[in-house]
C-alpha cells in the first residue's frame, strides 16, 4: 500500500482554509484601516477646500491677495491636519497670470468649474523671485473663476496621504504575504507531521492484521483526537487479543484432551486389525484410517499452536531458498511423474534468506503438494523462483481443475492454516491468487 | 535365544498399558515403571534392552532421567515419547541421550518399528562398508548397488531409501521414520508420498520374475526382507 500524500490530510486542509481565512481577514482589516484613513482624510481635504473656497469666493479682488497670505501663515504654524497637508493658493488672471498666492502656475488638471481633482505635479512660487520651483508633490486642488474675471486656486498638498496610501499598501503585501508564507510552511509541516503520524498507525494496523496482536496503536501526549481513536482501537486489541488466546487455548485443550483418547482407540483398533483373520480386516482398516486422519487434524492443530506461540524464531539460520527447492522436488518429483504432471522449477539466483529451514520445507511442500494433487494430467506446475527489490518471490502454479482457490483448499483447511502460521510467524507476505486458468501461491520473503 | 526386554516409563496408566500389550505381541519382554526415579533406577540394573520413556514424568522430567542415565555410562538405546512434538523439543530430548523421538499419539506399530531399529542399532556394527540382504549388495564406499551381480541405477534418494532399508532388513519401518531418515525433516508430508519413493525403488529392485525383497506391511509401513 503505497504512502498518502499529506496534502491529502485533514490537517494540511484545515491549515490551508484558516491560513486563507486570515488572509483574508487581513485583507478585510486593512482594507478597513485605509478606507477609514485615507478617505476621512480625503474628506477632510475636500471640506477645508470648500470652505475657503466659499470664503474667499466672495471677497474683493484687492483684499484677496491679503487673505491668502493670512491663510498661508495661519495655516503653516499648526501641526494639525491644515499644517500637514499645506494649503496651496493661486490667483491668476485670465491668461493664467500669477497675482497672488504660493502656487506659480495653473495646474494642468484643472477646469475652472470648482471640482476638486488630484495634482500630479504643480508649481511653487519662490517668495523672493518670480521663479517657478517643481514641488515635486502631490495635491487635491480646484479652480474658481472670481467676479473680477481672475481664476483662484486652491488646493492642499496630499502628499503625507499619499505616503499614507502607500504605507498601508505595503503593510498589507507585507503582512499579507507574511501571512501566506507563514499559512503554507505551517499547513505543510501539519499535513507532513500528520502523514507521518497516520503512516506510523498504518504501518501497526498492518502487523495487527497480520496476525501480531501484541502491537499496540501509537498514543501521544497530545491527547488529541487520533489519540483517543488509537486508545479506544487498544482496548479493543487486548480484549481481541484475550479472546482470541482464550479461543486458541480451548482449541488446544480440546485437542490435547482428546488426542490421548483417540491414541488408546488407535491402539485397541490396531490390536483388534491384528487379532482378525485378513479377510475380515477391511472394515477396520477403514476405521483405522479414519482415526489417523483425525488424529492427523489434531496433531495439525496443535502444530498450529506450537508454531503460531513464536518459539521457533530462535531456530532461525541463514538458508539458501534455491536447495529446499531442489530437496523439494527430488521429494515431489516421483509423485508428479506418476500423474504425468512436469515440475519445472525456474531458479533465479537469489540472495539468502533468514529462516527455519524445516517449517520453510514443510510450508512449501504443502503447497507443492496441492498444487500437484489439483493439477490436471499431463500439465505444468511451475516452481519459479525469483527476486524483487524486496527480496526472493516464490510462486507455485497450477493450472485449474476446481472453480476456486477457496474450494480448492476448502478440504486442506489445516495444511494451508499451517502455511499461513509459517508465515506469520516468519513475517513473510502468502497469497492464493486465480488468475485466468491458474492458482498461485506466492510468497513473499520480504 | 532370549526376547529383548524393554523398560517403559509412562505414568500415564493406560498409554503405558497400550505400549506393554504392543510390545509383548511383538514378542519383547517388558517391564512398566510409572515414575522416573523408580525407572532410572530400574534402567541402571543392566536388565534391559531398550528403554522408553516419556517426557512428561510426575517426580523427574524425562529429560533428566536419560541425562543421568548417560551420565552413568549407560548406553541403553532410548525411545521418548512425547506429546510435545515441537523439534525445539525433539532436539532437546535427543541432546538429552535419547536416541530416537515419537510424537503422541503414535501408532503402536510406529513405537514398536522404532524399538526394533533401536535394539537393532545397538546389536549391528556401524563401521561395516557393505551392507547385504539375500542377493542385494550395497557399497557404502563406492555407493554403488547391485543384485545378483547386476549393478542398479539409482538416484541418490533411492540409493539411501535402500541403505535404510537395508540396514533395518527384517524390521518394519514406518513411512515416518523413511521420511524423517532419508529426507531429515520432521513433519507429516502427508500424501502417498513416501509409497511412490518405495515404488519406483521397488521397480528397480524387485523387477519382475525375482523374488520380492521389499515388502508392504499393511497399515505399518515396509520391510525389506528376503522372505515374510
Amino acid at each position: 500500500m503505497s504512502n498518502a500524500k499529506y496534502w491529502n490530510t485533514t490537517a494540511f486542509r484545515v491549515a490551508v482554509v484558516y491560513g486563507l481565512m486570515f488572509f483574508i481577514a487581513i485583507i478585510a482589516l486593512m482594507g478597513v484601516v485605509y478606507w477609514r484613513t485615507i478617505g476621512y482624510i480625503s474628506n477632510q481635504v475636500d471640506e477645508s477646500l470648500q470652505r475657503n473656497l466659499e470664503q474667499l469666493q466672495h471677497l474683493p479682488a484687492s483684499a484677496l491677495p491679503a487673505t491668502i497670505a493670512s491663510y498661508q501663515s495661519r495655516d503653516s504654524k499648526h501641526l494639525n491636519f491644515y499644517g500637514v497637508f499645506k494649503p496651496l493658493y493661486g490667483v491668476f488672471d485670465h491668461h493664467h497670470r500669477w497675482l497672488a498666492g504660493n502656487l506659480a502656475t495653473v495646474p494642468n488638471e484643472l477646469s475652472c468649474d470648482q471640482i476638486p481633482r488630484p495634482v500630479h505635479r504643480y508649481y511653487l512660487r519662490s517668495p523672493d523671485s518670480d521663479v517657478a520651483v517643481d514641488s515635486l508633490q502631490e495635491a487635491i486642488a480646484l479652480c474658481t473663476p472670481l467676479p473680477s474675471g481672475n481664476l483662484l486656486v486652491m488646493g492642499r498638498n496630499i502628499t503625507p496621504m499619499n505616503e499614507i496610501r502607500r504605507i498601508i499598501i505595503q503593510a498589507l503585501l507585507e503582512g499579507g504575504g507574511g501571512a501566506i508564507f507563514l499559512g503554507v510552511v505551517a499547513s505543510f509541516l501539519l499535513g507532513i507531521r500528520s502523514m507521518r503520524r497516520i503512516n506510523r498507525l498504518r504501518d501497526q494496523t498492518e502487523r495487527i492484521a497480520n496476525g501480531d496482536l501484541n502491537v499496540r496503536l501509537e498514543v501521544s501526549r497530545s491527547n488529541d483526537e487520533l489519540d483517543l481513536l488509537a486508545s479506544v482501537i487498544n482496548s479493543m486489541l487486548a480484549k481481541v487479543e484475550v479472546l482470541m488466546l482464550e479461543v486458541r487455548h480451548v482449541c488446544n485443550n480440546i485437542a490435547h484432551d482428546l488426542r490421548t483418547p483417540m491414541t488408546r482407540i488407535r491402539s485397541k483398533l490396531h490390536r483388534l486389525q491384528q487379532s482378525l483373520p485378513e479377510d475380515e480386516q477391511a472394515l477396520i482398516d477403514e476405521v483405522v484410517q479414519d482415526t489417523d486422519r483425525v488424529l492427523a487434524r489434531f496433531t495439525a492443530l496443535l502444530r498450529i499452536a506450537e508454531i503460531e506461540s513464536h518459539k521457533r524464531r530462535s531456530a532461525f539460520t541463514v538458508m539458501q531458498l534455491s536447495e529446499v527447492l531442489r530437496q523439494l522436488l527430488d521429494l515431489y518429483g516421483p509423485l508428479s511423474e506418476e500423474k504425468h504432471i512436469h515440475l519445472a522449477l525456474h531458479c533465479m539466483p537469489v540472495g539468502e534468506v533468514e529462516g527455519d529451514a524445516e517449517l520453510i520445507f514443510e510450508a512449501v511442500s504443502n503447497l507443492l503438494d496441492n498444487a500437484i494433487k489439483f493439477a490436471p494430467e499431463n500439465s505444468i506446475v511451475h516452481v519459479d523462483l525469483t527476486t524483487n527489490d524486496k527480496g526472493p518471490v516464490l510462486d507455485i502454479i497450477n493450472q485449474k481443475t476446481l472453480p476456486s482457490p477457496v474450494a480448492k483448499y476448502a478440504g486442506q483447511g489445516l495444511g494451508l492454516s499451517i502455511v499461513e502460521a509459517i508465515m506469520r510467524l516468519h513475517q513473510y507476505e502468502f497469497s492464493l491468487q486465480e488468475q485466468d486458468q491458474a492458482y498461485r501461491a506466492r510468497i513473499r520473503f520480504e | 535365544m532370549r526376547a529383548s526386554s524393554v523398560l517403559v516409563i509412562e505414568d500415564d496408566v493406560e498409554t503405558a498399558e497400550e505400549i506393554v500389550a504392543e510390545l509383548t505381541r511383538h514378542g519383547y519382554q517388558t517391564t512398566h515403571s510409572l515414575q522416573g526415579k523408580e525407572g532410572l533406577s530400574l534402567a541402571l540394573s543392566g536388565c534391559f534392552d531398550a528403554l522408553t520413556v516419556d517426557r512428561m514424568l510426575p517426580d523427574m522430567d524425562g529429560l533428566n532421567v536419560v541425562s543421568a542415565l548417560r551420565q552413568r555410562g549407560s548406553e541403553l538405546p532410548v525411545l521418548m515419547i512425547s506429546a510435545l512434538s515441537d523439534i525445539d523439543e525433539r532436539i532437546r530430548g535427543l541432546r538429552a541421550g535419547g536416541d530416537d523421538y515419537l510424537t503422541k499419539p503414535f501408532a503402536p506399530e510406529e513405537m514398536v518399528a522404532r524399538i526394533e531399529v533401536l535394539l537393532r542399532r545397538s546389536q549391528g556394527n556401524g563401521a561395516t562398508t557393505r551392507l547385504r540382504v539375500a542377493d542385494v549388495e550395497l557399497d557404502l564406499i563406492k555407493r554403488t548397488a547391485r543384485r545378483d551381480g547386476e549393478i542398479l541405477d539409482l538416484l541418490p534418494t533411492e540409493y539411501k531409501l535402500l541403505e535404510y532399508m537395508m540396514r533395518n532388513s527384517g524390521q518394519v519401518i514406518t513411512r515416518m521414520m523413511i521420511f524423517e531418515t532419508v529426507w531429515n525433516y520432521h513433519f507429516d508430508p502427508g500424501t502417498n508420498i513416501i509409497d511412490v519413493h518405495v515404488g519406483r525403488l521397488r521397480k528397480k529392485i524387485d523387477p519382475p520374475g525375482v523374488p520380492p525383497l521389499i515388502q508392504t506391511v499393511r497399515g505399518v509401513g515396509f520391510m525389506f526382507s528376503e522372505q515374510r
